[in-house]
């Protein structure tokens, strides 16, 4: 009887500290699930948060830097609206796109009377859509989409 | 039959309320830390998004011509409007994502301005200011309910200026 009372004592001791031990290691994996999910979200919003910043604070410092008069204007480049920005080198008339093509705002600098094709463009970073629009004559609104989120951006032009 | 619970090594049972203790305080920790890293991440988009909406609303205003045409914009566009000690508030609210509802109102974006007016023309002081209405969970810290804020000037000259 003392015999059998001792192999009970031992089994619930065995299968109590199991449990434990079972509770211990499923608590654990939520807990690393958790993190993970969490890590996930954060470099998710961290990409999002980048893409749509660069392409508006981008888009921001080129008008500021060349807010002079004359120098920045919106003109349509194969149908969608493009920044442009007027510059003059050494007596020569330079010109600087800056638009929306395959996914990606590109930056094109060439010469003012030449043909160029939208992908020979310089890469400056991926947006899902990249809206230019004139509002008034001195002020331009754009406006950047990636993965379902949208950021929007006033800008004024002061030399106007 | 003695199925009562009963241990009968006092040292295992003290490891096993260590063990279980150390994980408790252990993933407590943990969670708070990711707790901490998420409410971080929020912050850091909330101060993008914020940024943007302040810096178009300051370009507006920027971009008009007389005093008349900025309240003009302002009582259109936001959602109230008050006086505070000779200063002009407008205040407009926004939801969790950052769409504007005065409903819903998770964030608050607050433009105050204040006029000095001379002979030469009105000078306008502004700050606009976005803040959380609840503060952020897992910091304390204080000030946290303010999320970004700009102050700036605008000056409209009484003879409209070069152009005018």
């Amino acid at each position: 009887m003392n015999k059998q009372n001792n192999i009970n004592q031992f089994s619930f001791q065995f299968v109590f500290i199991m449990i434990i031990n079972l509770i211990i290691v499923i608590l654990s994996v939520m807990i690393i699930s958790l993190g993970k999910n969490i890590y996930d979200n954060i470099n998710n919003d961290r990409n999002t948060n980048y893409d749509l910043r660069v392409s508006l604070s981008y888009i921001a410092n080129k008008i500021r830097q060349s807010d002079k008069k004359d120098a920045v204007e919106i003109t349509e480049l194969n149908g969608i609206n493009s920044v442009v920005i007027n510059e003059v080198y050494d007596e020569e008339e330079y010109r600087t796109y800056i638009y929306f093509y395959d996914g990606a705002i590109y930056e094109m600098f060439t010469d003012r009377d030449s043909a160029f094709d939208l992908s020979d463009g310089m890469k400056i970073t991926d947006v899902d859509l990249f809206e230019i629009n004139v509002i008034e004559d001195s002020l331009y609104k754009f406006a950047a989409i990636s993965k379902e989120e949208r950021a929007e951006l006033y800008l004024s032009v002061y030399s106007r | 039959m003695n199925n009562k619970l009963s241990l009968n090594s006092k040292t295992s049972l003290w490891e096993i309320i260590m063990s279980v203790l150390i994980f408790t305080v252990s993933g407590v920790i943990m969670l708070n830390c990711f707790g901490i890293a998420r409410f971080t991440q929020i912050r850091a988009n909330d101060k993008t998004i914020a940024g943007a909406i302040i810096q178009s609303d300051m370009e507006i205003i920027k971009s008009l011509n007389s005093a008349d045409e900025v309240h003009e914009f302002l009582s259109d566009s936001y959602d109230s409007n008050n006086m505070d000690n000779g200063k002009y508030v407008y205040r407009k609210y926004y939801d969790k994502s950052w769409k504007q509802s005065s409903i819903d109102k998770e964030y608050a974006v607050c433009i105050t301005l204040s006029h000095n007016n001379s002979k030469s023309g009105n000078l306008i002081n502004i700050n606009i200011t976005a803040e959380k209405e609840k503060p952020y969970p897992f910091t304390k810290k204080e000030g946290l309910n303010k999320v970004f804020s700009v102050d700036s000037k605008k000056f409209f000259p009484a003879s409209g200026g070069s152009h005018g």
